[in-house]
């Protein structure tokens, strides 16, 4: 019987991470590219303003598009930080540092990002 | 010979460090370039990294305009430079890659297509540049 090494006490990806991390992937797909093209190629020669800008957060749908980004994105693009990470980082108590590190930061752009929101939108 | 008998632990496989990347990685990756499994994993992580470190800077950069709006607008005349727009495009197309190779991923979790994997890499590889052709194409008057 072979033996393997005891597994990581910080696992490399627990499986709801890994459902998570493909459901926050296949929802980003949509936004990102609608963000992407509504913003930048549709109307290449338009420059983004102020005024654009507060217009466009006081419609439902781009408050929607753009809050649901800022967390899927976030949990998406610091899930796969960690896992990068992991792949140089193998003792317990480092990984366990590096998972709530990109918690931490993930949290604070979130927390900063929806505070900017609802700056914009109650102007 | 050197190869464990039953019931016997074989010897530890050592972990490739930062060191074993910095000093093997660039051959590794010149070798591996070239087979699909390699490229689309170096470039489904390189993109990755490019588009989480953008995530970042975009959110404090269009971030701290809420609280700063007469530095908006010329912030946003020079992000309208061509050589900015062409940052763009490169940022389109590592979206679009990271995005179709996920799509990959995923089906292949799903064990579909598991028998084309290679060649889905190229067809991956392809839409992204037809992708990058069409916001080419649509950005061109703003470049030239």
């Amino acid at each position: 019987m072979t033996r393997y090494a005891p597994a990581a006490r910080v696992s490399r990806m627990p499986a709801w991470l890994w459902l998570l991390q493909r459901l926050s992937g296949l929802l980003i797909l949509g936004l990102v590219m609608a963000h992407m093209v509504v913003n930048h190629y549709v109307d290449p020669a338009t420059t983004i303003t102020v005024g654009y800008v507060i217009a466009n957060v006081r419609k439902l749908t781009f408050l929607l598009v753009d809050s649901c980004l800022l967390l899927l994105a976030l949990f998406h693009g610091m899930t796969g930080l960690r896992n990068v990470l992991f792949d140089f980082v193998s003792r317990p108590r480092a990984r366990s540092l590096v998972a709530w590190a990109c918690t931490v930061v993930g949290a604070a752009f979130f927390a900063f990002g929806l505070a900017v929101l609802l700056t914009v939108m109650n102007r | 010979m050197n190869s464990p008998r039953a019931g016997e632990q074989g010897p530890t496989p050592r972990r490739a460090g930062l060191a074993f990347y910095l000093s093997r990685g660039p051959s590794l990756i010149v070798r591996g370039l070239f087979e699909p499994g390699a490229f689309a994993h170096a470039a489904h992580r390189l993109t990755g990294l490019v588009i989480c470190a953008y995530l970042l800077a975009h959110i404090i950069v269009i971030g701290q305009a809420a609280f700063n709006e007469q530095g908006f607008d010329s912030l946003m005349r020079t992000f309208h430079r061509p050589l900015f727009l062409l940052l763009d495009l490169l940022l389109f197309g590592a979206v679009a890659f990271h995005g179709l190779n996920g799509c990959r991923l995923m089906l292949h979790d799903l064990s579909i297509g598991l028998r084309h994997q290679g060649r889905l890499v190229w067809v991956v590889t392809a839409a992204t540049f037809s992708l990058m052709g069409w916001g080419l194409w649509a950005l061109w008057p703003e470049l030239t």
